[in-house]
């Protein structure tokens, strides 16, 4: 065990920031091998070679290969004395392909995993884990029923979780994150702490604002925004900082005693 | 490795027989909210007998949904002798609802790791698996922060290798992994964020320099008379030339600290000091 700390706190220290690129624009649907275990194994090619057969693993943050993929594709590794740990560590893929996709510039972590190596034994040859490192870049359809996952990219350019982690470490003091509406809504909430229920109480709604055109008033409860629950101030607070003023939102409210869902346009503004 | 060989020994003698028997009601696909943290997983909300919101983690690498211990706790769940329990109610934001949900009622390696390391900066209280995942179809799309689940007519075969106290199915090996890295940082939880309310000015976004088109009564702008067609000038001490701008420059202004706008009336220059307020 102390071995993959090591390799993993010596990832920790290279702070890698890659840029990633997808080349192919269509989507492309690819069959899934479930193992007995429910976990999803997909075919990739790493560097033209391969195929090579990889666990799919959404709680997994990066993708990890295993260092005969690491050889066998000559992926480069940044020259930062790996060897001082032996294999292991973040390294840059040219290409990750599944089927006729190809990702290029893939950040991930050269590792043999105990837990892939002990899966190997009883599925055949696991080379690794497909993160979200990798699968953050394609709008992704799951079909358990149908064994298939759809892959479609979606320009979307994960952050490096090493360095996340990092920077994380070195931040200095406590800054804490501000959450702010987008667009102006023209009403007021509170909760106090005897009010345990779903949902927040509206206290004020101001004349002519887009809530009070939209029929809400006083003493009216708030249950979601745009389909997050609002059971907290903090709630409402995030829910109403993904809106987009002057598009259309979708607002669930408790009002005499009746749940109904009315649409409101927050206003642009500040 | 003794250890591995003991998980693996396990998993094979946990042929789990049972079935799982919730029911998914909805048939509909359903927006769920989804939250991507500084760690890189993916969360949903989940409210459990009415009870909550807890954070999950949606995670095809895990063969069933596991609820930790002290939450599971804290419902007054008790866990049957391997570990199992049923719980009533699974709702997941966005309205999707599972009833009877058997899940594993104990804290994973992965979740210890992850609350220790906090990189997340959520907490997290358990993980969505294989079993309840595999009985829909879920479109993911990180890009936009909703996942869509669509519920499918498939029973998923019960996944070997979770009977038992010890999960055996190799997870264990991942959570140390995890843990490893919290021990590294060893950061606490995200502080809650700070609120910021609206000043109440409701502005014209193609126009320059920005215009103001009306002021919510009782807001900060209404406070201070700020008014229709005012312009805005300066946002503490910068020069404002778009919305997008000038939201940016608000929701960064430092907490605390007091927001002075400049703005034009009638060809004079008014400079003004407002507070944020707590509405919207």
């Amino acid at each position: 065990m102390p071995s993959i700390n090591l390799v993993v706190l010596q990832s920790s220290m290279l702070a890698l920031l890659l840029c990633s690129t997808i080349n192919a624009e269509e989507s492309i649907k690819v069959p899934l091998e479930i193992l007995k275990t429910g976990h999803i194994v997909v075919s990739v090619k790493v560097n033209d070679k391969g195929p090579y057969r990889l666990l799919f693993d959404t709680g997994a943050p990066v993708t990890i290969i295993s260092s005969k993929v690491a050889t066998d594709a000559k992926v480069i590794k940044p020259s930062l004395g790996f060897s001082l740990f032996g294999t292991g560590g973040q390294a840059n893929i040219q290409s990750i392909e599944l089927g006729n996709l190809k990702a290029q510039n893939n950040s991930v972590i050269v590792m043999d995993h105990p837990t892939i190596k002990v899966m190997s034994k009883f599925f055949g040859p696991i080379e690794g884990i497909i993160g979200f490192s990798t699968y953050s870049r394609y709008k992704l359809t799951i079909n358990y029923k149908d064994s298939s996952i759809q892959f479609a990219p979606n320009g979307y350019i994960p952050q490096d979780t090493i360095k996340a982690m990092m920077d994380r470490l070195t931040a200095s003091g406590k800054s804490r994150e501000t959450l702010c509406s987008k667009g102006i809504w023209g009403f007021e909430v509170q909760k106090p702490e005897s009010d345990t229920a779903d949902g927040l109480n509206i206290i004020s709604v101001a004349p002519n604002s887009v809530m009070a055109k939209a029929g809400l008033k006083k003493g009216d409860r708030i249950l979601s925004l745009n389909n997050i629950w609002t059971d907290s101030l903090e709630d409402l607070f995030y829910a109403s900082s993904k809106c987009i003023p002057n598009e259309q939102s979708k607002i669930q409210i408790l009002s005499n005693n009746e749940i109904k869902t009315i649409t409101v346009i927050p206003a642009n503004g500040i | 490795m003794i250890f591995n060989r003991i998980a693996w020994t396990a998993f094979f003698l946990a042929l789990a027989p049972f079935l799982s028997f919730e029911t998914a009601t909805q048939a509909m696909p359903l927006e769920i909210p989804t939250r991507v943290t500084k760690s890189s997983h993916l969360v949903v909300r989940v409210k459990i007998n009415n009870k909550g919101p807890f954070n999950f983690i949606v995670d095809t690498g895990a063969p069933v949904t596991f609820f930790a211990a002290e939450p599971g706790k804290s419902l007054g769940l008790k866990p049957d002798e391997n570990g199992w329990c049923i719980l009533d109610k699974f709702l997941i934001e966005g309205g999707l609802l599972s009833e009877n949900l058997r899940v594993k009622l104990e804290t994973p390696f992965q979740l210890v790791g992850m609350n220790g390391m906090a990189l997340g900066g959520l907490e997290m209280h358990g993980l969505i698996g294989y079993d309840l995942l595999a009985k829909h179809k879920i479109e993911i799309d990180v890009a936009k922060e909703t996942m869509i689940w669509t519920p499918l007519d498939f029973k998923p075969r019960f996944p070997l290798g979770v009977s038992g106290k010890n999960s055996g199915s190799g997870l264990d090996t991942l959570g140390a992994f995890m843990k490893a890295v919290g021990t590294f940082t060893g950061k606490k939880q995200d502080s809650p964020p700070a609120l910021r309310g609206a000043l109440g000015m409701i502005i014209n976004p193609d126009s320059k320099p920005l215009t103001i088109i009306d002021v919510q009564k009782d807001s900060p702008a209404y406070k201070v008379n700020i008014q229709r067609d005012d312009l805005i000038l300066k946002f503490n001490g910068s020069e404002v030339t778009s919305l997008d701008e000038l939201s940016k420059m608000y929701r960064t202004t430092p907490e605390g600290k007091k927001i002075h706008i400049e703005i034009m009336r009638k060809k004079q220059i008014i400079a003004l000091e407002l507070t944020p307020g707590k509405g919207l």
